[in-house]
């Protein structure tokens, strides 16, 4: 009876790490990109570009928050550093959207898509690339680097988000003006 | 008092392409050609929201201002425009900041997602180069003359 208590002791301490960690990663984990795997411990729920995402968000029907960035980009640091590590904004984020992280260098033709799709509707289409997309796939919103505080004529990452969220509860904007984008994997 | 007004219309007619298109255009001398820093719109001038205009060969660059391939691109199609300003009509479409609506006309049409995109229409429209990528300039100056008829 001992033993087995001891055994049982024994596999739950082995046990606590393991969770531990896992509780304090995304869904980003196991990913080979350079740009996600530095994203792996950012509070940020991130999910990779996929089904699973598209999913998760039609089930608790929230937009979808897509990040596209790069190592190489100074901004999107920026953007890592000043928001997406901040634990307010993680939970505002993980609170009202899906997020998304997509790396550039690693998905070019998807990326292509979203560019374009951003130009279309008249939004900036550079890096970081910052879209809002519904559960169906319709980018509807975007942005490029959004600074954490409102400086000169940018707006905050915050404000930009908001607006999003109006329009995403609007619907009737969407039906008027998006992209459908075709969302494979 | 008819034939001055005659005369206007018709100084107004061939004029108009002219005093609508893109002027002066200068490049953002603060560009840093090494990177991919973000140093502002990348060619500069006077009403860069124009179009495409009929009547005379486009040259279009559909750009990035973060992006060192863009940078390159801005510095070939400043150098082309003060070389062909007054045969060729010159469209800077710059994807960070709000585009008129004849420039989201072209962006509409021609741009794929990858930048820079060259594009060299005809008087009429029809495109002779459609490319995403940098573009030496002999061979955007050998599609002029083509179409310029030398």
């Amino acid at each position: 009876m001992r033993q087995n208590l001891l055994l049982l002791l024994v596999g739950m301490m082995s046990m606590v790490p393991a969770a531990g960690a896992q509780a304090n990663a995304n869904h980003l984990q196991g990913q080979e990109s350079a740009y996600l795997k530095r994203a792996v411990s950012q509070p940020v729920d991130w999910y990779p570009w996929g089904k699973l995402a598209f999913e998760r968000a039609k089930a608790l029907n929230r937009p979808i928050l897509l990040d596209v960035g790069a190592v190489w980009c100074p901004w999107c640091g920026l953007m890592d550093r000043d928001t997406y590590t901040n634990g307010a904004a993680a939970d505002f984020i993980n609170q009202h959207f899906v997020p998304v992280k997509v790396d550039f260098d690693a998905s070019p033709e998807l990326v292509a898509q979203f560019q374009r799709a951003q130009a279309v509707l008249n939004l900036p289409a550079g890096l970081p690339l910052t879209s809002f997309i519904t559960p169906d796939g319709k980018l509807y919103f975007g942005a490029g680097y959004l600074p954490a505080e409102h400086k000169g004529d940018k707006p905050s990452f915050r404000e930009v988000a908001d607006e999003a969220l109006a329009r995403f509860t609007e619907r009737s904007k969407i039906e008027e003006e998006s992209f459908q984008l075709e969302v494979r994997k | 008092m008819r034939k001055p007004f005659a005369l206007v219309l018709v100084f107004l007619l061939t004029a108009a392409p002219t005093l609508f298109a893109i002027d002066n255009l200068k490049l953002n001398s603060k560009l840093d050609y090494r990177s991919d820093s973000l140093d502002g719109p990348l060619i500069t001038g006077t009403d860069t929201h124009s179009g495409f205009v009929a009547g005379r060969p486009n040259y279009v660059i559909i750009y990035g201002e973060g992006c060192f391939n863009s940078k390159r691109q801005a510095r070939r199609t400043v150098e082309l425009y003060n070389k062909y300003r007054s045969q060729v009509h010159f469209v800077v479409v710059d994807l960070d900041t709000p585009r008129s609506p004849e420039q989201q006309q072209l962006v509409r049409q021609y741009y794929k997602g990858y930048i820079p995109h060259v594009l060299v229409l005809d008087a009429h429209g029809a495109p002779l180069y459609d490319q995403s990528g940098e573009v030496e300039s002999r061979v955007v100056e050998d599609i002029f003359q083509k179409s310029l008829g030398q």
